[in-house]
């Protein structure tokens, strides 16, 4: 059975028997992993510390080629994010990304720029640029799971948006996933509209361009980005309501 | 929760196929740290015992579950309604340490340091798996809090990524109130020594260092 190494988040961790524990983690290698801890729940195991939910270790474990789970079998730690443990909002905002990262993250299927981005995230998660660095990292994932919406152009028939006529309202539909033009706006329903400010702060997070707006703004898109997130995973987000109470 | 396969294999006893034998070692193969062996262990072990011993610790489990309940103060299990705890006089009363579960306040009187009161949430904030400050008692612990006699909360929740959540998430609450809110100290545990003490430990020490 071969032996990995890997750069892993832990995700989730569950007890198994009296002192062991099933360990989700997200690595930066193999995607999604689910693995035994063998004495995991020891004070003085091998572990250590660092099998607690969002630190990021060295591991190594023994993979498995059927469906039993894999083994771990050394586990360091590397970061335990402490910022996140000064600031409810921070706290709440890192669970938020654990709740789509337990959602979308898939086994086999590894993202390293994602995983990348998610850690640097971690680390700078604090007040005053929190809700803008949560909705990068938002828009990032979006974009790497292949589910980021069109902005630019009409999302049912390709018609460019006209930059002239961004200073109406711009229609948005979540479950087509993306904006619509004038003309097919008229022939769907389920649509809201968008302030030309939302689109055009959007827009320009999504090409990563500095452009300074209010954190009104970010708060107003932060809801319609978990009203899209809740559409695409057809479930609605536990954290959304408790990001929207602490900010 | 402990993870126990309850699917029969042909390696277990006999009598899992059913009777009352099969009830009683399929009760006791459900308790935590017993498996199946232990569980058959029990069984003869209870076959064997006095007829009186086994029937007096039968009433015994039926009497916990009729007359232990939550103390009305604390939430710490107890016989009357106030726990032994909350009904010294002698304790320190302007001292609440908050605890996640009721074997919390056991592992801390066992240390024999604290002369406080205690709180027990009733579990700790985990947004995740669907448990808000709604299924925690936080509503009973402000209002101890603001009967005024309390100066000093200790949030005494696990040195977990969620049990921290919760010490911010109450600490949140409790600052506007006025009173002191501490956590507990973590880092190097006595008797051991730096050489072995892991980078996290070493960490949590110096970053809770203190003068002498």
């Amino acid at each position: 059975m071969p032996l990995e190494k890997a750069h892993a988040l832990v995700l989730r961790t569950s007890a198994f028997r009296e002192t062991s524990c099933v360990v989700t983690l997200w690595t930066r290698e193999f995607g999604k992993v689910r693995a035994l801890a063998k004495g995991g729940r020891r004070l003085r195991s091998r572990f250590q510390s660092a099998l607690d939910v969002l630190h990021l270790c060295d591991i190594v474990l023994i993979r498995k080629t059927s469906a039993q789970l894999d083994l771990l079998t050394e586990a360091h730690l590397v970061d335990r994010f402490n910022v996140l443990r000064q600031s409810l909002q921070a706290y709440y905002a890192a669970c938020f990304i654990l709740e789509i990262l337990c959602a979308c993250a898939q086994e086999n299927d590894p993202h390293p720029q994602w995983f990348d981005t998610t850690i640097r995230t971690l680390r700078q998660l604090q007040p005053p640029h929190l809700l803008r660095t949560l909705l990068s990292w938002e828009i990032i994932a979006l974009r790497e799971l292949g589910m980021h919406p069109m902005l630019d152009q009409c999302v049912q028939c390709k018609k460019l948006l006209e930059v002239s006529s961004s200073s109406q309202p711009i229609t948005w539909n979540a479950l087509a996933g993306g904006v619509l033009c004038a003309r097919c706006a008229m022939a769907r329903s389920g649509q809201r509209t968008l302030q030309p400010e939302l689109w055009h702060a959007w827009r320009c997070i999504a090409k990563q361009q500095d452009f300074e707006f209010p954190e009104a703004t970010c708060q107003h898109l932060i809801d319609l980005l978990h009203d899209y997130w809740s559409h695409r995973l057809e479930q609605p987000l536990r954290l959304a309501s408790y990001l929207s109470t602490a900010s | 929760m402990h993870m126990k396969n309850m699917t029969k294999s042909a390696s277990d006893p006999i009598w899992t196929q059913g009777g009352l034998l099969g009830r009683v070692w399929e009760h006791l193969n459900r308790w935590p740290g017993i498996g199946p062996k232990s569980a058959e262990r029990l069984l003869f072990y209870l076959l064997a015992a006095d007829s009186s011993e086994v029937i007096d610790f039968a009433q015994a489990l039926v009497e916990l579950k009729q007359r232990i309940h939550p103390c009305r103060q604390c939430h710490h299990w107890t016989e009357d309604e106030l726990c032994s705890i909350c009904s010294d006089p002698k304790r320190d009363s302007s001292l609440l340490c908050v605890v996640e579960q009721p074997r919390d306040v056991i592992a801390l009187e066992r240390a024999g340091v604290y002369r406080g009161y205690y709180h027990v949430l009733g579990g700790r904030l985990a947004p995740l798996e669907g448990i808000g400050p709604e299924k925690l008692t936080v509503d009973s612990l402000l209002r101890r809090v603001q009967q005024g006699q309390v100066r000093e909360v200790i949030l005494a929740t696990n040195p977990t990524f969620e049990g921290d959540g919760t010490a911010l998430y109450l600490s949140s609450l409790l600052a506007p109130l006025g009173v002191k809110i501490t956590r507990l100290a973590r880092g190097l545990p006595s008797g051991s020594s730096l050489e072995f003490a892991n980078s996290a430990m070493l960490a949590d020490a110096l970053e809770g260092r203190r003068a002498l």
